[in-house]
């Protein structure tokens, strides 16, 4: 298990994919479809670019410290699903857009 | 438009084709009934067979019809080869039908116009055997085709033979079968069968009005040697109407009255007026040209202003224990523009309707419709409208509605509301028209003036103005400014709908509030609900469904109505604009043009990096 944890660890920032009821995605609608939702995860440690580094200096020397700072790329999508469309258990259709990740990146 | 005279009493009839069938086999016969006594059928096959896929017909070699007795028969023997040749021409698809058309007309028609009354389609279902052995047939292949049977006869036209049982293949390869054929069904019926033909005729003409369909059934039964089988199929047969009713009143009536007075808009039903019609005929295609409405007027404000509608719909009314259908006309008067305040008129509209297709006395009819038109006069309660409001209201804040009599029910009438201040520099309020409900919406403009001494008792004329007539009427308003000014909190959204938490929403102001702080709505957390909590200027006003004059001024006052960018999270929009419903807490930034709607997780653990494993 531990082996397998450190793999995922290294996996790079990349498209992963779940199949999901619509119900479980906790928005308040309830239907029994599942649908593919698309994610971004993965490690983004080889895109850290010298402003990082910097920026870490400076939070450890406390001279940032009021505001949150980010001081590491993250892995996030660059591009999304237009629309899905689902059938609610009251026979009322919903188009929500942007809800799947089609691209992701290090940013 | 088809003349009328011989009809078939089917437009499909159908028979199975055996390969190698001998010359001269009898298929079936075709029947036509007579529009006029006296009539005597031709009947003449067309030129070619078809295929069910149109693909290029095949000259027809093989079948001939008996011009007098409606007989088809085969004059050259289907073989193997030849059903190769028109397997060929099927465009790759299996031959399982090919069809021929039987025409009643002498004069060559254009083929491809086979429509019934005058053409028939006869289907032959191809079978890539010869013919069965006649023991090897199951009772009910004697007695009816697999193919429903089903007869069109036309109302009031003379009685005929319509139908012959008999399977002719069948019963010409294997005679020693011996057959008989009843129909069932109510007694009395106007069909009977010949027990020696087997033919089925009619007793005397019939009439869609008292009775449109007769579900009969065919009763077949069939003797091999002591066994005697029973086979029984549906015989239904349709009546078909004609224009042989005149239009008349329902009840009698044959005049409405219409009175215009608050309802000026055009489009506005004022009176409806029917024609009661036993016919289905002309058909509802036909209906606008055949079925003639006339206003009976020269009077040019008359047609300027009204207009008739026609709209007919199909009813039934019942005949000796069956439905029968028949037409039911309403005949709207509308008004064709919208009526100005001050026309005032009353005049008696006749309209003449004509039922063209009718061709007895009676298929005119005159409707009439009482027109009265009164003025209306924009007046406002003999009131002096007084309202109050706080010194710590925002702009926008809403603080009354002015309104002329009987202004809810005014419909296609422009009222706009104007104010002006009867006390120098105290100009705070100003005054929107909502168009939908002729009332206008005062608002506090300018905050600035609410905070000057002078300002505590503030006096207004409005006017309210017709946009056509331009008629007016004047009242005054008297504001009273109340309430200790106490200054804003530090850092607060110019909106209430930017508030995520009840707190932060009650401490602060933004546009639109009355009282200089925010209101919380608190939702019933069910779902995707109407019901959803939020922050809001004014309870009374928002969110409310409905994005008012006020708050279509700016999108900042009440997002949560008027938004038309995105909403983000469990929602339903509303029919313009708006979040009709929405999950848990719904907020807004109005500047993104976007709302928020998710349940306030405050426990909701952070795992972001920050938890660790503690083992």
């Amino acid at each position: 298990a531990r082996r397998k944890r450190a793999r995922l660890r290294h996996q790079p920032c990349g498209l992963r994919e779940l199949e999901v009821s619509v119900s479980e995605l906790g928005l308040g609608y309830v239907s029994d479809e599942t649908i593919l939702f698309r994610y971004c995860s993965g490690t983004c440690e080889a895109a850290a670019r010298i402003y990082d580094l910097g920026l870490r200096r400076l939070r450890q020397q406390r001279r940032v410290r009021k505001e949150k700072v980010r001081a590491r790329p993250c892995c996030r999508p660059l591009a999304y699903e237009e629309e899905v469309s689902f059938l609610d258990s009251r026979n009322r259709y919903h188009t929500v857009s942007e809800l799947s990740a089609k691209e992701c990146g290090c940013v | 438009e088809a003349v009328l005279g011989l009809y078939f009493s089917r437009d499909t009839y159908s028979e199975k084709l055996y390969i190698d069938e001998p010359v001269g086999t009898p298929l079936l016969y075709v029947h036509a009934l007579q529009d006029a006594r006296g009539e005597v059928p031709h009947f003449r096959l067309g030129q070619h067979l078809y295929s069910t896929y149109r693909s290029q017909p095949h000259k027809n070699d093989w079948f001939q019809i008996n011009e007098d007795t409606g007989l088809l028969y085969l004059n050259q023997s289907l073989d193997q080869r030849a059903l190769e040749k028109l397997s060929a021409r099927n465009g790759g698809f299996p031959l399982l039908t090919i069809y021929l058309q039987v025409f009643l007309s002498p004069k060559p028609l254009r083929e491809s116009d086979c429509h019934w009354p005058s053409c028939a389609k006869v289907m032959l279902s191809v079978i890539n055997t010869t013919m069965p052995a006649c023991s090897s047939l199951k009772p009910r292949e004697f007695c009816f085709l697999e193919t429903g049977l089903s007869f069109r006869i036309r109302e009031n036209k003379p009685p005929g033979t319509f139908h012959q049982f008999r399977l002719l293949p069948v019963q010409h390869l294997c005679p020693n079968i011996s057959i008989s054929y009843q129909l069932l069904g109510e007694e009395a019926l106007p069909f009977y069968s010949d027990k020696d033909t087997m033919e089925v005729n009619m007793r005397h003409s019939l009439d869609r009005e008292e009775k449109e369909k007769y579900e009969l059934i065919a009763k077949c039964t069939v003797w091999e040697g002591l066994r005697e089988e029973v086979v029984m199929v549906p015989f239904p047969v349709t009546v078909y109407d004609e224009d042989d009713s005149p239009p008349n009143f329902p009840n009698g009536i044959n005049t409405a009255n219409a009175v215009v007075e608050y309802k000026r808009k055009e489009g506005t039903v004022l009176a409806v007026l029917q024609v009661f019609d036993a016919d289905v005929v002309p058909s509802s295609v036909d209906i606008p040209r055949k079925y003639i409405h006339t206003m009976l007027t020269s009077d040019p404000l008359v047609n300027e202003f009204f207009r008739v509608e026609h709209s007919p719909n199909e009813t039934s009314y019942n005949s000796n224990g069956s439905r029968v259908r028949a037409m039911m006309h309403d005949y709207k008067l509308v008004l064709n523009r919208s009526l100005p305040i001050t026309e005032s008129h009353s005049f008696q509209l006749g309209v003449l309707v004509n039922d063209t297709d009718y061709q007895g006395p009676g298929g005119v009819l005159h409707l009439y419709f009482n027109v009265t038109i009164l003025p209306v006069s924009i007046r406002f309660p003999n009131i002096s409208y007084s309202f109050s409001v706080n010194r710590n209201a925002h702009r926008y804040a809403q603080i009354g509605k002015v309104c002329i009599e009987n202004c809810k029910e005014f419909h296609g009438v422009n009222i706009t509301y104007k104010l002006q201040s009867l006390s120098v520099n105290c100009t705070a309020l100003g005054i929107i028209t909502t168009p939908e409900s002729t009332t206008g919406n005062l608002f506090v403009n300018d905050t600035s003036m609410l905070q000057r001494p002078e300002c505590t008792g503030m006096k207004y004329l409005v006017i309210a103005s017709d946009r056509q007539s331009k008629k007016q009427s004047r009242t005054t308003s008297t504001i009273s400014v109340e309430g200790n000014f106490f200054p804003e909190e530090e850092g607060c959204p110019i909106s209430c709908a930017v508030n995520k938490r009840r707190s932060e929403c009650e401490e602060c102001g933004g546009l639109g509030t009355l009282m200089g702080t925010c209101q919380w709505r608190q939702g019933d957390g069910k779902g995707i609900s109407k019901n959803y909590s939020t922050c809001t200027p004014s309870l009374k006003t928002c969110p409310d469904g409905n994005c008012d004059a006020v708050e279509s001024r700016d999108l900042h006052i009440c997002p949560q109505d008027c938004i038309r960018g995105d909403i983000i999270g469990g929602h339903e929009r509303g029919e313009w604009r708006g979040i009709k419903a929405g999950y848990g807490v719904c907020n807004c930034f109005p500047e993104k043009k976007k709302c928020f709607c998710e349940p306030d997780d405050d426990k909701e653990p952070l795992c972001d990096e920050v938890c660790r494993m503690v083992i």
